[in-house]
């Protein structure tokens, strides 16, 4: 297996990683998730 | 109690809608919250901090527009709420900054009255007066102090001017409750009678007949027949503008992508790490970020006609065609707002007093084609046109998308609305027609700033990691051959088999699918998958031309050897996405705003229902009809 062949591969399971985390942690606040003005206090 | 060291006493900004709160309050606090010309831009509570001029620290408190303290409607219930303290995690405010228009005192006096009447120590800002001044009336700022009992400052919070003067009206201690001399047993009667001789007092207007440049403006802007013409004129300006403008802008960002991708070409051997970032990074990203141009256009041509007034003639223009569809004006600008994002006009919502009407806005609201769509529509629009065809034609078929969807929504409102009944109560619509002025340009381009710096950080984040593993799906489980049966063999491939047969009847195949189901969570992810997703045909491509993944899509073939886009198939995938909801954040907004996930569960089955049979009805009738 050639370096480039492992660099792509742990750069899409570091990816993974980060949705999985991101999804399984509970949110703090309930509605837009900031995706447009809502979110800014 | 007048705060202490812990908590900093708290003074709430209230005034009717378009009263300059919000100008007031980001002057005051150095916030950057959105401004707009007309009514209802504030539909929440929304803090800040200041100093007095002797360095005490004050909460500052921005409250929902309203008319009175017995209003109906949920923002207005809102701002009564945050003056009785009732609002969990804001204190009862120790101060009110009552707002008012300087040129529409006689109506914005009534809250102004029944505010001091309560009891809480008040300051009045008498705002816009250069407009007032303008307007022929001649203020007597310190009359209108000594027959109120409480501190007036004028001022024009736009330009910043009077903020000293305020900042030292709020100084420590505040002063003490005025005494209410005119509370008699008809208070009615007494506030009407108190404010008609503050007018003749403290606001004379020499010449009550004269006509102001704004109403010459209106006797054209709101005639009914010129007034619609302007309309119509200015909404097609706006899209001839966005596909015009954005075009010079767009070449650059392609040329650095082109440069970006083959420096990293020629300096890497040919590999996976190369293709992931070639064709997933640069090529996922790259089919977002390209379409930057036209979101900052959009925002900026909104924020021009809400800032300079025009807004609010646009909805009082509209009231007569909201009515039927069994809505009323005050549903047109939470329905505009979602041309830019459905979930601002969700809580613009907020301003509609009738609870159903409410409903039947929030359902439709996310028909009104958004900025997210736009990525989409902006790369499937060019591949119905050559690549020589004016600009005109892409924005007439813009504007047809526009009108389709908003058509659609005024339909199924009128349908809801008949099925859900009258209302139980009566309700009003009051509409301010502020005078025109010339746009507030730092405010304009700061939110034109934060939204394109919005749209950049979610391709960074979001679309950068749904683009990295859309490609290992179109690369893993690795096999031999060539790219198209490397591509079946691979995840994707697998996936987009099993979707073929549900979406092959709407005049898509597998990886269409697979695009349109990986954006289910936002839909601008779309242009994202399909760069991913196309990148086999890369090679075929014309590089001389301008859009490599335009270019891709063209050229992108079914199993059968036919074109995969032909016009039909095209027309049919842009009636999918003007119908589709795939935007989970609206979803999320739609469920708190309406209370429950039932209407937001219900809204995306119809929705997305309602999109697949219109794209099946598009593509299989028009085969009938001899269309290809």
């Amino acid at each position: 297996m050639d370096w480039q062949t492992l660099a792509a591969a742990g750069i899409v399971t570091l990816t993974l990683a980060v949705f999985l985390i991101r999804m399984a942690r509970p949110r703090k606040k309930s509605g837009c998730g900031h995706h447009c003005d809502c979110g800014k206090k | 109690m007048q705060g202490s060291s812990e908590f900093p006493p708290t003074i709430a900004l209230i005034g009717n809608p378009n009263s300059g709160k919000t100008t007031v309050f980001n002057a005051l606090t150095g916030s950057n919250q959105k401004v707009g010309n007309y009514s209802g831009v504030t539909v929440e509570v929304k803090s800040g901090q200041m100093f007095t001029p002797h360095g005490k620290k004050l909460h500052v408190l921005d409250l929902p527009g309203c008319y009175s303290l017995r209003a109906p409607s949920l923002d207005e219930k809102v701002a009564v709420d945050a003056l009785k303290g009732e609002i969990p995690g804001y204190a009862k405010p120790d101060m009110v900054v009552c707002v008012v228009d300087a040129s529409n005192l006689e109506r914005h006096l009534q809250l102004a009255l029944q505010i001091i009447e309560l009891g809480i120590p008040t300051v009045l800002v008498l705002n816009m007066v250069d407009m007032a001044e303008k307007s022929g009336l001649r203020l007597d700022p310190a009359k209108l102090s000594e027959e109120l009992g409480v501190p007036v400052v004028p001022m024009q919070a736009n330009a910043g001017k009077g903020i000293i003067e305020l900042k030292q009206a709020l100084r420590f201690p505040f002063p003490p409750t005025p005494a209410v001399a005119w509370a008699a047993e008809n208070l009615e009667n007494s506030r009407r009678a108190l404010i008609t001789r503050l007018c003749e007092l403290a606001a004379r207007r020499p010449d009550a007949h004269q006509l102001t440049l704004s109403d010459q403006l209106d006797n054209w802007l709101l005639h009914p027949v010129y007034g619609w013409i302007a309309f119509l004129g200015i909404m097609f300006s706006v899209f001839w503008g966005i596909f015009s403008f954005a075009r010079i802008p767009m070449g650059w960002i392609e040329a650095g992508q082109g440069v970006i991708a083959n420096w990293v070409v020629a300096h890497m051997a040919d590999g996976d790490l190369r293709s992931l970032l070639v064709d997933g990074v640069l090529g996922g990203m790259g089919g977002v970020v390209v379409f930057l141009p036209q979101i900052v256009l959009l925002f900026l041509f909104i924020g021009l006609l809400e800032s300079s007034g025009y807004m609010a003639r646009a909805a009082f223009l509209m009231d007569g065609v909201m009515a039927k569809a069994g809505l009323s004006g005050k549903a047109f600008l939470p329905l505009f707002s979602s041309y830019a994002c459905a979930i601002p006009g969700v809580l613009a919502t907020r301003t509609i007093d009738s609870a159903k009407e409410r409903l039947v806005t929030i359902f439709v609201a996310p028909w009104m084609s958004c900025s997210a769509r736009l990525p989409v529509y902006f790369l499937i629009v060019p591949l119905l046109l050559h690549e020589n065809e004016g600009s005109w034609k892409q924005a007439m078929i813009l504007f047809a998308i526009y009108a389709l969807g908003t058509t659609s929504a005024f339909g199924v409102a009128r349908l809801l609305r008949a099925k859900l009944g009258p209302d139980t109560g009566a309700t009003h619509f009051l509409l301010e027609l502020p005078p025109y002025h010339a746009p507030q340009w730092s405010y304009i381009l700061r939110h034109v700033g934060e939204r394109a710096w919005s749209f950049v950080a979610q391709a960074g984040t979001i679309i950068l990691g749904l683009s990295i593993l859309l490609w290992a799906l179109g690369t893993y489980p690795k096999s031999g051959g060539t790219k198209d049966e490397m591509l079946a063999h691979s995840a994707v491939g697998r996936i987009g088999s099993v979707i073929e047969p549900a979406v092959k009847p709407l005049g898509f195949d597998g990886r269409v699918g697979t695009a349109i189901l990986t954006s289910f969570a936002a839909r601008e992810v779309f242009n994202s998958s399909m760069a991913v997703l196309f990148r086999v045909d890369e090679a075929e491509s014309d590089e001389k031309t301008r859009s490599l993944l335009r270019d891709r899509l063209a050229a992108a073939k079914r199993s059968d050897g036919t074109p995969l886009f032909t016009p039909l198939s095209l027309i049919s995938l842009l009636v999918f996405y003007i119908y589709a909801l795939q935007c989970l954040p609206t979803s999320a907004v739609v469920a708190r705003e309406t209370g429950s996930w039932k209407w937001a569960f219900r809204q995306f089955i119809f929705m997305s229902g309602f999109a697949y049979i219109a794209s099946l009805i598009v593509y299989q009738g028009g085969k009938l009809l001899g269309f290809s």
